[in-house]
């Protein structure tokens, strides 16, 4: 057994000590919760009484007999599936169009940051209006091009494109991490495709977003968690309506919890969607082997 | 002067904080109360003094009704010397049962006709039976459908605070515009189809400009018991909104959105203002009906002081007067967590708000009142409150009347939120043509009872 120097394990307990009130935080309203989630998936639990063990029932029912856990489950990942990869390309083309030299860009980057800014809850009460079928802008703009206006949030064909449309609208947070990135990558790359008398598109293309695949990457990671947990703007904007076409699975976790007091249900689920998230987390980490490119690497 | 703490004591310090917050964390599940006022026996309640401060969560329903409550409130402090200290939560119900579970419940709260036999039947809120009977209170000093709206097995767990005596209201200068007579509101089902007929008025695009009667008009809760359906069998612990009267409900407002398309409504309603809110639909004539309570008068007043409405009966089957006895009546109910720290002090409180004072915090409180031997001075003080010269004045009677008539109420059992859900989704996929009205309605008795039996298991 190694046995330390006493400054060392002095050091070792001061810098425990320092770090202990997160450290408390972390076991008490992170590790412990986690813990005991595992463990409650496989009860049946109210909160307001102490759980029961049901083994694999909560699981079994989600898969065989729950009609709304699949439907939930679907409108993940139709949501995921269309406003992951509009998001990553939208924000990745607005910074392109922000990182040009040109006058007045501060003004406009800070102009697509700001909706960032605002309170998921205000913002979805100011799209609720500009959806709305009647006087909303949306429909003001088709009216007025002589197109017919759209059902936004009333029809359950409508429902998802409109969330997802609007979730564009906070593209600027992204933006502003690719910014980032695009403003780390060294001039003299650029310099030597001009010299190779590369064209602007091949210099995006061979060098531009190369160099930009480590932030691509990050920011996929992030977003992918951020989709699979989208709850906020269903649950004021439509609830779960029209036809559950946006009740999507954080929504109907937050049910099955807080409303119908099956705790342990809910536990399970998230359980389940956790396993989806690290699965697919893990998907993207192995395959960035292939498309991520770090400028310092031997790779 | 600096006093110097040793690294020992410190070390030692820091550790005994850590251990006790996570003890308070880690508290287990509260003991949920055993029933039958075994609960109120085992919790040594403390005595009321002039140093008890009241603790009471009601819902949010903004300042026109938080004030009242206040009121009531400060006026108890007044007699006994016992504060009320309220509390105003949007989301009542995740507060409570976080609170709950925490083991720091308040000494009485808010609940609805949905969420209190789910709380009861997890015996986490105290039988009242007890208190009633110290108190002298009878069930049948009550409302019928609003005291047995709080009965789960044979044992009472709340108190009526308000019911919602709901009749439709319906505007007379569009019955007029559309040759209407009217003093002759619907009286049967048909007859307000009949009506609405007349009064859609649709532009060249197929657009809604003004509507009569919605499709899912009353609700599937409120309609299926006048075509004589029930929900619950008590009897036999069984669901049954996939039988007769409820089935028939559902396919006449299936008939009724073949006429007039859901989604259509739906676009024509959305951002419309609501009732209380300048240019709602009522107000503009753009709708024509509006199933509402006498709170409505307030609003009505501020913003459609010109409008010519009128009050009408539900429209039942037959229109026959004995059919009243199918409205719903419901409302919102107070309670006592088990593990509260002053439960004698709570029902004392709770008492004094909703039964002693019941008709005056019903006037003020803009809703119903639930003690039927104050229903006089209830009317008298609603009327005060409106004024002779009030276009509502002349007609209240149709709401107190429809608070006597009405005996129905949603059914008690521990999953009434998820049937609620289940009937509702039931009512939206069969009136938008997904399914026939027996589909829809198979489905949510099957998965209500499933969670009926698993919840009965438990």
């Amino acid at each position: 057994m190694v046995r330390m120097r006493p400054s060392v394990r002095r050091d070792l307990r001061n810098g425990l000590l320092f770090i202990s009130p997160w450290l408390v935080g972390l076991l008490i309203f992170t590790i412990y919760p986690i813990i005991a989630s595992v463990y409650f998936s496989f009860t049946e639990y109210s909160v307001l009484r102490p759980p029961r063990w049901v083994g694999l029932e909560n699981y079994i029912t989600l898969f065989t007999t729950d009609t709304l856990f699949p439907t939930a489950l679907y409108n993940t990942l139709y949501y995921a599936a269309i406003a992951l990869p509009l998001g990553i390309i939208g924000s990745v083309l607005l910074a392109l169009l922000l990182n040009r030299k040109v006058g007045g860009m501060s003004f406009y980057r800070t102009v697509f940051y700001l909706p960032n800014v605002v309170p998921t809850v205000a913002m979805s009460v100011l799209w609720i209006w500009l959806l709305n079928p009647n006087y909303g802008l949306f429909n003001s703009i088709l009216k007025g091009i002589g197109l017919p206006g759209v059902p936004w949030l009333t029809s359950p064909d409508w429902s998802k494109p409109s969330l997802i449309l609007m979730s564009l609208w906070g593209i600027g947070g992204s933006m502003v991490i690719y910014l980032a990135g695009l403003q780390d990558i060294p001039e003299h790359l650029y310099e030597a495709a001009d010299l190779d008398g590369a064209s602007a598109w091949r210099k995006t293309l061979n060098v531009t977003l190369p160099m930009l695949t480590p932030t691509i990457f990050f920011n996929l990671v992030m977003s992918l968690i951020g989709v699979f947990s989208y709850f906020t703007q269903a649950f004021i904007m439509t609830n779960g309506g029209p036809l559950d076409s946006t009740l999507f699975y954080m929504l109907y976790l937050y049910r099955n919890a807080f409303i119908y007091f099956k705790m342990g249900y809910a536990s399970a689920m998230a359980w389940i969607l956790f396993v989806i998230v690290v699965s697919l987390t893990l998907v993207v980490f192995r395959s960035s082997g292939r498309w991520v490119y770090y400028g310092g690497s031997s790779n | 002067m600096t006093s110097r703490i040793s690294r020992r004591s410190f070390i030692g310090a820091a550790a005994l904080t850590g251990a006790s917050a996570a003890l308070a964390a880690c508290g287990g599940t509260p003991a949920p109360a055993s029933g039958g006022g075994e609960a109120a026996a085992t919790s040594a309640p403390a005595a009321a003094t002039s140093e008890t401060v009241l603790e009471v969560w009601n819902n949010n329903w903004g300042e026109v009704y938080n004030e009242p409550m206040k009121a009531i409130g400060e006026a108890y402090t007044a007699e006994t010397g016992v504060k009320v200290n309220w509390a105003f939560n949007d989301q009542w119900q995740e507060k409570l049962l976080t609170a709950i579970a925490g083991d720091i419940p308040p000494d009485a709260c808010y609940t609805n006709w949905v969420g209190l036999p789910t709380l009861a039947h997890q015996g986490t809120m105290l039988p009242l039976d007890d208190y009633f009977a110290a108190s002298g209170i009878q069930s049948s000093d009550f409302i019928k459908a609003m005291i047995d709206a709080c009965v789960w097995e044979g044992k009472t767990y709340g108190i009526p605070g308000g019911a919602d005596f709901l009749v439709l209201h319906y505007s007379k200068d569009v019955y007029e515009a559309v040759g209407l007579d009217p003093e002759q509101p619907p009286v049967t089902l048909a007859d307000w189809v009949a009506h609405s007929e007349a009064i859609y008025k649709f532009d060249s695009a197929g657009n809604i400009e003004r509507m009569g009667m919605g499709p899912t008009d009353p609700g599937l809760i409120y309609a299926a018991f006048l075509f004589g359906g029930e929900f619950y069998n008590t009897e036999e612990k069984r669901i049954t909104c996939n039988e007769g009267g409820t089935v028939e409900a559902l396919e006449w407002m299936i008939e009724n959105s073949q006429r007039w398309p859901v989604e259509k409504v739906a676009a024509f309603t959305a951002g419309m203002p609501g009732y209380s809110q300048p240019n709602s639909g009522f107000a503009t004539g753009k709708v024509t009906y509006m199933y509402n309570g006498y709170w409505s008068a307030e609003a009505l007043d501020k913003y459609a002081p010109d409008l010519n409405y009128g009050l009408a009966f539900l429209p039942t089957l037959n229109g026959t007067p004995e059919e009243r006895k199918n409205y719903v009546i419901q409302g919102w109910d107070y309670s006592i967590p088990a593990g509260a720290k002053s439960p004698d002090a709570g029902w004392d409180f709770l008492k004094y708000g909703f039964y002693d004072n019941a008709a005056d915090l019903g006037v003020k409180t803009i809703n119903g009142n639930c003690v039927l031997d104050q229903m006089d001075e209830y009317v008298k003080g609603v009327q005060e409150w409106l004024g002779p010269e009030n276009r509502m004045t002349p007609q209240f009677s149709v709401f107190t009347d429809t608070g006597a008539a009405g005996e129905k109420f949603w059914p008690v059992m521990p999953v009434a939120s998820r049937y609620y859900d289940e009937v509702n989704r039931a009512q939206d996929f069969a009136t938008r043509g997904e399914m026939t009205a027996q589909e829809a309605l198979d489905e949510a008795a099957r998965v209500t009872q499933e969670e009926l039996d698993s919840a009965l298991k438990s």
